[in-house]
């Protein structure tokens, strides 16, 4: 047990062989540091692909939600690389006679407290956002959690996608104006914000490839 | 309680009611109020609890010898970060809706401080089969005291248990129980029971 007091100050600095104790004592904290690291990346490696195929059934079962949970549907899901480089996949949903009912695109940005991620559900011919679900998010219960509610995200059925949405703290005066979630504005603005980079990277796809 | 030092069946005893997380020590009240709106959370976030407090603990009285003072509580929180970051995992790989729903308070266990008291007053200074009991009986007290209060808010609040309509549909759900400012209301109330409980059957050993 060490009496040595460790304040450094003036006429008090620590001298050189209790500072090598200093050290020497922490050694139980890097070990340990260490060795929990070790079994994080185990735990991390075992678990991984499941957590990942969880998260992959909740994005598979949303998709018919967001193009209108049509009776009989097939998913095809497809990868693209936006202009600026990154690469995105997607859902196109048809009908079981190919005829095509909407696409459903991930989309994600940094909200208040972590990132958010979303699904946007656009109507075949990207003219209209058919809905969205908010898949993840940390944001602070009570206020920047309320994204997920219907009460806000709600908000996007049916708005045009003609122009980039934006959020207004008051009543909304156009069809591209979303009401923000009282008292989380940074939020709604992320979601928005979100919404918007979906709709640019399916346009961008559908440039490309006109079928 | 009176010894210096406890047996392992006294530190079993005490963690349940005598010496309750909620109801006697007062700690850990945040998940309590956040969780407590329905049983299934509640129950999900006390066996989360008690995996991390049974780990740690275990942990701890076995580098008992090799703690320094000065550098203690940096490996208590340590030991209790790690078990719940495995524990979090654990729960997004298997119960992944439970997982979505109690969101940050999963990780919040970490600064949960019914587990770092533990480490402190117990896992650190005793042997093992000590610690173990603590750790088992301030789970269990835990747990009690989380699905009391549960029960009061999910059946009173929603007419349910469970998930499962218990009440007829006649009965006026009453909403503010599910809110935050109901999570204090039963809490006070039930503190305030289990402290006249404790007083009268204090009064009635005393008269005996």
């Amino acid at each position: 047990m060490s009496t040595v007091s460790t304040i450094s100050e003036p006429g008090n600095e620590i001298p050189a062989p209790v500072r090598k104790n200093l050290l020497v004592d922490a050694w139980l904290v890097l070990f340990l540091a260490i060795a929990f690291g070790a079994a994080l990346a185990f735990v991390h490696a075992k678990l991984s692909p499941i957590i990942q195929a969880n998260i992959r059934n909740e994005t598979l079962s949303l998709v018919p939600v967001l193009v209108g949970s049509p009776e009989e549907y097939d998913v095809k899901e497809l990868s693209h690389v936006t202009p600026s480089g990154e690469s995105i996949s997607f859902f196109h949903v048809t009908d079981k006679s190919d005829k095509g009912l909407g696409w459903v695109i991930p989309a994600s940005s940094i909200g208040f407290a972590d990132r958010i991620q979303i699904l946007v559900g656009l109507d075949e011919s990207a003219s209209k956002i058919m809905g969205i679900r908010v898949v993840d998010q940390k944001e602070t219960p009570g206020l920047g959690n309320l994204i997920s509610d219907p009460a806000f995200r709600d908000q996007f059925e049916d708005a045009p996608t003609s122009e980039p949405l934006t959020i207004v703290k008051t009543d909304p005066a156009h069809s591209h104006q979303i009401r923000a979630v009282t008292g989380a504005t940074i939020s709604s603005v992320t979601v928005a914000n979100a919404v918007n980079q979906a709709v640019m990277d399916l346009r961008s796809y559908l440039a490309a490839d006109p079928s | 309680m009176a010894s210096s030092s406890p047996s392992p069946a006294e530190r079993f005893i005490a963690g349940i009611l005598p010496e309750n997380p909620i109801y006697r020590q007062l700690l850990g009240m945040c998940p309590t109020l956040a969780v407590t709106n329905s049983l299934k959370p509640a129950l999900t976030m006390a066996a989360a609890t008690a995996f991390v407090l049974l780990c740690a603990n275990i942990s701890i009285s076995l580098i008992r010898p090799l703690l320094k003072p000065h550098l203690r509580i940096l490996i208590f929180t340590l030991t209790i970060a790690t078990f719940v970051t495995i524990a979090d995992r654990v729960l997004a790989a298997y119960l992944y809706e439970m997982s979505k729903q109690l969101g940050p308070y999963v990780p919040l266990i970490i600064v949960n401080c019914i587990i770092i008291s533990r480490c402190e007053a117990c896992s650190s200074k005793q042997p093992l089969p000590h610690a173990v009991a603590d750790a088992v009986g301030m789970g269990i007290g835990f747990a009690l005291a989380l699905s009391s209060l549960a029960f009061v808010r999910e059946l009173l609040g929603m007419g349910s248990l469970f998930g499962y309509q218990v009440l007829p549909s006649s009965w006026p759900n009453w909403g503010i129980l599910v809110l935050p400012p109901g999570a204090f209301l039963t809490l006070g109330v039930l503190l305030g029971a289990v402290n006249a409980w404790t007083a009268r059957r204090k009064a009635r050993v005393q008269s005996n």
